[in-house]
């Protein structure tokens, strides 16, 4: 509490962080660093430890080994209810006997702010949030969306140094979930407020965040900013988990004085760190994917065996020497029916290297 | 007129004994009731006129009016006792692990499922072997060793199901156990509380057994009663009936619809 905001500091970091519940462990080694003011998203598959973590940084787990650092300061021992970081959870756990004003302002309460600025700061993020109309309505007599809201007025109100979300749009439904997105975003960048946003839908991080750690298995297996972690990917899980991956094996050899892999005959780009005379396994996303009639050189070859409209884009999928690869195109390009031979290139930048091939 | 529609589907057999169940079991109460506004000493047809004779008598009457205070105190403590350790022993039972869970329940549990006449000379022949005399507190203490398990099972159903979520949620926002369970978990579970505590001075309120073995001579209502009854049937405890009839269940109604709005 007697922490003064230092934002010459990180606003969170984890050194080291082990955290085991029993013999299983649920966070292994994990260093993180969040900036002040940014939009971190934690991401990976269920039960990788996200949750754990950010549960650590609020406070309700307490780490094996490692230390966290809120505004520099260790708080690694420092319970909950004595940390400037609020939580907004899941299934939104808003008091269920309280008005949603009573609900807003409990955290201010709780720190014997006075009466009235309590009033004036749960009005104003009320209407921040855009739940001014409901204020005096039971907390369980609002739908899904207005409950998150009013969980997450529950939490910005106290000003926190850091908002932490634990997959705060889970409940909602599809249409619901997008506009929240844009919304959550929207609210952070005015506030101006750290988030740490814990999902497990890459789409959403992708949208959101600033930067994007990956987690797998009590790993964090990269940080970067949603551009290097869907283009550069630092890791063969970390390709796969993001976006769509189509991924293959190549022959590496010297073509023409250039190092090159080579798949059904035709010579491919593949990553520098590539070396002549292995095996080597690289992906190329379905839309960095181009398909054009059959014939071309330097291309992969092979037959159309599905064509998928979705609207915006055309998906194929296509047999060739390399097993089936999907590949989209935009909904104005020719369409290729089921059947026909087709040629499938890509540019350079394309390649995203997965290192050796493991026989 | 909904209503009315929806009785009508009901088959006329299941009526017919719901009716005779009904009857059974509320005729004699109903009699009860009439002769305690009778007008004539005589407990039988026909019906000579209405009077409040047998309420002054017993409102002047200082034992009865004695037993009644004792009655009522021996309801508040009972009720507020058991609430209490209810309450305090629900919220020790609800985070165990659900075999031992089980276990401390069924232990728990065991006074309900005694013989009352058992529980009662035990607890007589333990009073006397501890030198202590029969009094008023020492069948209080009988009444909350038996209606405690009735209270904990209701508040312990209640708190299987109370998010405690809740309390992490108000811990993250500042407050400390303590504040956070006078704040969330008592208003929460306050109506099952209460409901579970009128039920206790219910079933205080018309304890007879444990009362009769150990209450010596604080001589509570349903003890007064069952004197009269055996001297000579005297109308006045028709009153008496009919009083402790509409204080115990305005008690049971009251804590029926606490407990069934809390789990709405
Ligand atoms: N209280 C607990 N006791 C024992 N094991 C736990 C506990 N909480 C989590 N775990 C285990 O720790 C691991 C990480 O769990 P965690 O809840 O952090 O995953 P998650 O990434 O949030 O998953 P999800 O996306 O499903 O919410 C899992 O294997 C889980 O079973
Ligand atoms: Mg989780």
């Amino acid at each position: 509490m007697s922490a003064t905001p230092d934002s010459t500091s990180p606003a969170i970091e984890l050194v080291g962080i082990e955290k085991a519940y029993g013999q299983a462990p649920a966070v292994r080694h994990l260093d993180l660093t969040i900036a002040q003011g940014e939009f971190f998203s934690l991401l990976g598959p269920s039960g990788c430890g996200k949750t754990t973590t950010l549960r650590m940084m609020a406070g309700f787990e307490f780490p094996d080994a490692g230390s966290i650092r809120l505004d520099g300061h260790d708080v690694t021992e420092v319970p909950a209810h004595r940390r400037q970081v609020n939580l907004v959870f899941q299934k939104y756990e808003l008091f269920p006997h309280m008005t949603v004003r009573r609900n807003v302002g409990y955290g201010l309460k709780v720190r014997r702010v006075p009466r009235a600025e309590i009033d004036d700061r749960v009005d104003e993020m009320l209407e921040t949030v855009g739940v001014g109309a409901f204020a005096d309505r039971r907390a369980d007599q609002l739908s899904g969306g207005q409950q998150q809201r009013v969980a997450l007025a529950r939490a910005l109100v106290n000003r926190p140094r850091a908002l932490l979300l634990d997959e705060p749009l889970s409940a909602l439904d599809v249409k619901l979930r997008k506009r929240m997105q844009l919304e959550l975003k929207s609210i952070q960048e005015r506030l101006g407020t750290t988030f740490v946003y814990v999902t497990h839908d890459q789409e959403e991080a992708l949208l959101m965040s600033d930067r994007i750690g990956i987690m797998n298995d009590g790993r964090l297996l990269q940080v970067g900013t949603p551009r290097e972690i869907y283009g550069t990917p630092a890791d063969p899980f970390v390709a796969d988990f993001v976006g769509e991956l189509n991924a293959f094996e190549v022959e590496v050899r010297k073509v023409g004085g250039r190092v090159s892999g080579v798949v059904d005959g035709s010579p491919v780009d593949v990553p520098s760190s590539a070396s002549t005379g292995k095996r080597w396994r690289i992906a190329v996303r379905p839309e960095r994917m181009e398909v054009g009639p059959a014939g071309r050189k330097d291309a992969l070859h092979g037959r159309v065996t599905e064509l998928n409209y979705l609207g915006h884009t055309l998906q194929y999928s296509v047999e060739t020497a390399v097993g089936e690869l999907v590949v989209r195109a935009g909904a104005g390009d020719v369409e290729r029916e089921p059947g026909s031979a087709v040629s499938i290139w890509w540019a350079a930048d394309a390649v995203i290297d997965l290192g050796e091939a493991t026989p | 007129m909904r209503r009315l529609a929806r009785w009508r589907r009901v088959p006329w057999p299941s009526i017919l004994y719901v009716g005779a169940v009904l009857l059974f079991l509320f005729a004699p109460l109903a009699i009860v009731v009439l002769f305690s506004f009778h007008s004539s000493p005589r407990m039988a047809f026909p019906f000579q006129g209405f009077s409040l004779r047998w309420y002054e008598e017993i409102f002047t009457d200082v034992e009865v009016v004695r037993a009644m205070g004792r009655s009522a105190i021996a309801a508040v403590t009972t009720g507020l006792v058991t609430a209490i350790l209810g309450t305090l022993a629900g919220l020790g039972i609800v985070g165990l692990s659900s075999r031992t869970k089980g276990a401390v329940m069924f232990f728990a549990m065991i006074p309900m499922s005694f013989p009352a006449l058992l529980f009662a000379i035990g607890l007589a022949v333990y009073y006397r072997e501890l030198g202590v005399g029969f009094s008023l507190g020492a069948t209080i203490a009988g009444q909350i060793i038996q209606s405690l398990p009735f209270v904990l099972l209701v508040i312990s159903a209640t708190l299987d199901r109370f998010r405690f979520s809740l309390i992490e949620a108000a811990r993250d926002l500042g407050a400390g156990a303590f504040h956070a369970f006078r704040t969330i978990t008592l208003p929460i579970i306050l109506p099952a509380v209460l409901g579970s505590m009128l039920l206790a001075m219910a079933l205080s309120a018309d304890e007879f057994i444990v009362a009769f073995f150990t209450a010596g001579q604080d001589k509570t209502l349903p003890l007064i009663m069952y004197g009269r009854i055996n001297i000579k049937l005297d109308p006045s405890i028709n009153a008496i009936g009919t009083v402790l009839l509409v204080v115990t269940s305005a008690l049971a109604f009251i804590s029926a619809r606490r407990t069934s709005k809390e789990s709405l």
